[in-house]
């Protein structure tokens, strides 16, 4: 995941990016599709250096995802995102992860992380300090748990 | 950021700067402190320099051998290049939105950097242009030669306070255009403005009537003071210094209370364009198509970038119209569009993707290709801006001979793709972190730009003037002969960039510093 070029727009991205990695034609449905789940489809032909922090984030989670790819990284995807875009996010991680692609998400925030998926690494000073299946990070246990080990 | 004007607050302007001064070299580490440094003493060096040796040279008055009509000539144009420092300072102001910036808008925001802080900073960083420098060294030693080595110490002090109070006229006028253009309807009152300036000045050059007014210009007074100095004449010298100086405290005063104004009004041209909506067009055809109408979008939609575009097409076109420019003078003004354009945005061409470079560097594209597409867009951008000038220039050149006509087009050519070759160089060698969305930003930080600015005006200038010799002796042959060589070197650098940016993890060090 990575930011935007500032005086493109949304769409001359996902033309960029459909010619770039060889998208099979009809890419357009499923990047009209993309844009409507993040809300961004009235935003579609903007300039995106006009864009709030929140709808830079949610065309970069889109950008990422657009072209299903085998490995899905995504660093700290729910910054500064309302909750359609955090919905819509799950949403995009979900499908990754039905279709077999492996998932990393960096966040600071527990309860989406839960959320997101199977398998959580604590990392702390840059150093991985546990490895924990997302169940045991669930509720007030999980989250007493997750301030132990960053404590 | 405080915003409102008060006396609390003009007090405290002057008190901010020395902390965003000492914030500012803080983030100099290394061997870019030293640099810094050794660049500082160096243009103190060559301004020293500048301001004494001329007095040494034949011809100098008060030399031995010389004749007094060498440095009697240079004496009648010294208020005329006076008046061409405050017209070079005006442009440079107002073409950068009010000068540059000590601390960058974004990096800003935490702090409370009041408007007038913000003008102290930028008329701090005013002289750190090769434009400025260039035209300071040039005044100061046309002084010393016509002045001569008697009393030049005194001589040069209305010089230096004329080069103060010029750089903070141009602020103030630089703010005001900026309150101007901030209106509603602002930007075509300044584009009106602007040709109705032109067409002024087109009228006293068809009629003969610029060097009469030029004659009458009141920066003779500063010409006579430095002659008063000379001559130990200090009631006359007293009169003007004191005068410059109170000229020089209202330019300050009146360009920080104008930069309050500014700060009240949103930046419309910017914000409409950053937020505009654009047509989608059809699916690229190509890989390459794609990647340049990326490129040219950073460019061309780029507010600050279309503006020095312009000035740099159309400045350097009227200088040569006023001037009525022969064909084979003209082969050095391709350089200086050149050298200009890439200033804008060239020497740090990665920089107009922002963040959005890491994204493109995760796009499965061969790297040469990213690198191809940049070039081809730096060069058509600087090319388009040479021919403007060049057509502009050529209006009263008359008709030229094949001759000067293949050794301009090769001049154009050559000095382009050495341009472009150097940029992308400099580009992929030392990245920079720059928001390019504010007109006052510069792709590199200013020390680094008068560093860049000095080495391609050298480079041009030279490598123009070598083409004069085959337009003046009617040789096209040789021109063309000539240009092989240029154009074959600066191939050769661009092979030598493409081959750096194959390696990854120079890539991506480019795209994390430009991202960041």
């Amino acid at each position: 995941m990575g930011g935007l070029v500032p005086r493109a727009t949304p769409w001359e991205h996902l033309q960029l990016a459909a010619r770039l990695r060889r998208l099979p034609a009809g890419w357009e449905r499923r990047a009209r599709d993309l844009l409507e789940r993040f809300d961004l489809g009235g935003a579609a032909h903007r300039v995106t250096a006009g864009f709030s922090h929140g709808m830079g984030r949610r065309m970069s989670v889109l950008l990422a995802a657009f072209h299903d790819p085998a490995v899905l990284l995504l660093d700290e995807p729910f910054d500064g995102v309302d909750p359609l875009g955090v919905e819509a996010t799950l949403e995009v991680v979900a499908d990754a992860r039905a279709r077999g692609a492996a998932v990393l998400v960096s966040t600071h925030l527990r309860e989406l992380a839960v959320e997101a998926c199977d398998q959580a690494v604590v990392l702390r000073g840059g150093c991985a300090v546990a490895q924990l299946s997302a169940a045991q990070m669930v509720g007030e246990e999980g989250a007493r748990a997750y301030r132990g080990l960053l404590g | 950021m405080p915003t409102a004007a008060s006396w609390a607050e003009a007090r405290r302007a002057p008190a901010d700067l020395l902390p965003l001064l000492r914030f500012r070299a803080a983030t100099l580490r290394g061997r870019a402190r030293w640099g810094a440094a050794v660049a500082l003493v160096l243009i103190g060096g060559l301004s020293v320099a500048a301001a004494w040796i001329p007095a040494l040279l034949p011809g100098a008055a008060g030399s031995r051998g010389g004749t007094a009509v060498e440095s009697s000539e240079v004496l009648l144009l010294l208020p005329s290049a006076y008046l061409g420092v405050l017209a070079v300072a005006i442009i440079s102001a107002v073409a950068s939105a009010g000068g540059r910036e000590l601390v960058a808008r974004e990096e800003a925001v935490a702090f409370p950097v009041s408007p007038g802080t913000d003008h102290l900073g930028a008329l701090l960083l005013a002289p750190l242009n090769i434009a400025w420098l260039l035209q300071a060294w040039s005044v100061l030693g046309a002084t010393a030669y016509a002045i001569g080595p008697r009393g030049l110490l005194a001589a040069q002090v209305p010089v230096l306070l004329w080069l103060a109070v010029a750089t903070a006229l141009a602020q103030a006028v630089a703010w005001a255009a900026e309150w101007v253009r901030r209106h509603r309807h602002g930007a075509w009152v300044l584009r009106a403005l602007t040709l109705a300036l032109a067409a002024v000045a087109g009228v006293l050059v068809a009629t003969d009537r610029l060097v009469p007014l030029l004659d009458g210009a009141p920066t003779v007074h500063v010409a006579l003071a430095a002659l008063y100095g000379s001559g130990g004449a200090w009631v006359g010298w007293w009169r003007v210094v004191v005068f410059l100086v109170g000229l020089g405290v209202a330019a300050v005063l009146t360009g920080a209370a104008l930069a309050y104004a500014v700060a009240l009004r949103p930046a419309r041209d910017e914000l409409r364009v950053e937020s505009s909506v654009r047509a989608a067009r059809p699916n690229p055809a190509g890989d390459l198509v794609a990647l340049l109408r990326t490129d040219r979008a950073g460019i061309w939609r780029s507010v600050p970038l279309r503006r020095g575009l312009a000035l740099l097409a159309v400045l350097p076109g009227l200088v040569a119209l006023a001037g009525g420019l022969d064909w084979s003078t003209l082969c050095i003004l391709p350089g200086l569009v050149a050298s200009g354009g890439a200033l804008l945005f060239g020497v740090n061409a990665w920089c107009l993707d922002g963040r959005g470079a890491l994204w493109r560097e995760s796009l499965p594209v061969p790297p040469v290709l990213a690198l191809y597409s940049r070039a081809l867009v730096l060069l058509e951008v600087l090319l388009v801006a040479t021919c403007l000038t060049l057509v502009l220039a050529a209006l009263r050149a008359g008709l030229p001979t094949p001759a000067e006509l293949v050794a301009v087009g090769c001049a154009a050519v050559v000095v382009t793709v050495q341009v472009v070759a150097t940029s992308l160089r400099w580009s992929v060698r030392r990245p920079f972190g720059v928001d390019l969305r504010n007109a006052r930003a510069t792709p590199a930080p200013p020390l680094v730009m008068v560093g860049y600015s000095a080495r391609l005006a050298l480079s041009t200038t030279l490598t123009g003037m070598l083409f004069t010799v085959p337009a003046r002796y009617g040789a096209a042959g040789w021109a063309v002969l000539l240009a092989v060589p240029f154009v074959l070197l600066s191939a050769y650098r661009l092979a030598r960039v493409a081959r750096a940016w194959g390696d990854p993890v120079v890539r991506a060090r480019v795209a994390v510093t430009v991202a960041s």
